[in-house]
C-alpha cells in the first residue's frame, strides 16, 4: 500500500449525468425508470477511474486483494440533469490494521462534486478501499 | 410525518439480482472491476461466483428513503459492506428511527440475507417536512 498517497489530491474531472446510463442503473435495480430526477447515488466514486483516479494502480492495490469496505453519501444541493459537475477526488486517509488474517489496509477517498454553474458543493462521496494481504 | 424513536421506516424485500442485473449495474456505474462479472476473476478473490456491487445496496437504501422522505430532504447516508451479496440472493432491508433532533431524523439501516447474514449496516439522516 502506497501510504504516503494519503491527502494525495487528483486533478479534477467534469462529469455529466447520463440519463441513458440512469435509465440503466434503475433498470438493472428491477426499479422502474422514474427520470423526474437524478438518483440519489447515480454521482459514484467508480466513473473516476475513467478520467484518471486509477485507485488500485496508484494505491497498489491489486484489484484481487480488493474489497469494498463502505460509502457515505452527503447531499448539499440538488443535482439535475444538464449539470456540469466538477469531481475532485482526494485520498483522505489511509490505515494500516492488524488482523487474525494478516494486516490490512483501509483507505478514505473523498469526492466533491462542485456545480460548475454556481461553484457551490452539491455532493460530497466517501468510499472505503480495503486492501487485504 | 409522524415518528417516533423505534418506529420502523420500511422493511423491505429486494429480490436477488440475476447476473444480467449485476452486469447492467456495473454499465450503469461505469465500473470496470470485472469481479462482478468474470466468475473466474471472482474466483482469483477467493469467492466462488461474481459478487453484487455493495454500491447497488446504498442505491435500494437510497431509493427508499427518497421515496419515504423526498430526495431533496436526505441529508446524508452511511453503509458499511459487511459481507457479500451473490446473484440471486434476496435481501432484507430495513431502517428504524434511532433519534430525531432538531427536525432531523437519524436512522438505522440493515441490510440481511438469508440465514439473517447481514450483508450492510448504516445510518442516514432526513430533514422532516417543517424543517429548514
Amino acid at each position: 500500500m502506497r501510504m504516503e498517497k494519503e491527502g494525495y489530491v487528483y486533478p479534477t474531472y467534469r462529469l455529466k449525468p447520463s440519463q441513458e446510463l440512469a435509465k440503466k442503473f434503475l433498470e438493472s435495480m428491477g426499479l422502474e425508470a422514474d427520470m423526474s430526477a437524478v438518483p440519489p447515488t447515480y454521482m459514484i466514486f467508480l466513473r473516476g477511474e475513467a478520467h484518471g483516479v486509477d485507485l488500485f494502480k496508484d494505491l497498489d492495490i491489486p484489484r484481487n486483494k480488493a474489497l469494498h469496505g463502505g460509502q457515505k453519501y452527503e447531499w448539499f444541493a440538488p443535482i439535475a440533469w444538464g449539470d456540469t459537475l466538477e469531481v475532485t477526488a482526494t485520498v483522505a486517509k489511509i490505515v494500516e490494521k492488524s488482523t487474525k488474517g494478516g494486516p490490512l489496509w483501509i483507505a478514505d477517498i473523498v469526492y466533491d462534486y462542485v456545480d460548475a454553474a454556481s461553484g457551490r458543493l452539491a455532493l460530497r462521496e466517501l468510499s472505503r478501499i480495503i486492501k487485504r494481504s | 410525518m409522524d415518528l417516533n424513536i423505534g418506529d420502523s421506516v420500511f422493511v423491505t424485500e429486494v429480490p436477488g439480482s440475476s447476473l444480467e442485473a449485476i452486469a447492467l449495474f456495473s454499465i450503469a456505474t461505469e465500473d470496470p472491476n470485472p469481479i462482478h462479472t468474470d466468475p473466474g476473476f471472482a474466483r482469483e478473490c477467493g469467492f466462488d461466483q461474481v459478487i453484487q456491487q455493495g454500491p447497488m445496496t446504498t442505491a435500494y437504501f437510497a431509493q427508499l428513503l427518497a421515496k419515504k422522505f423526498g430526495a431533496d430532504r436526505l441529508v446524508s447516508l452511511d453503509i458499511a459492506f459487511t459481507a457479500p451479496v451473490f446473484p440471486q440472493e434476496p435481501m432484507t432491508l430495513s431502517s428504524k428511527v434511532a433519534s430525531i433532533e432538531g427536525g432531523i431524523v437519524q436512522l438505522d439501516l440493515l441490510a440481511v440475507k438469508a440465514g439473517g447474514v447481514q450483508t450492510a449496516k448504516g445510518v442516514a439522516l432526513a430533514r422532516l417536512e417543517g424543517a429548514a
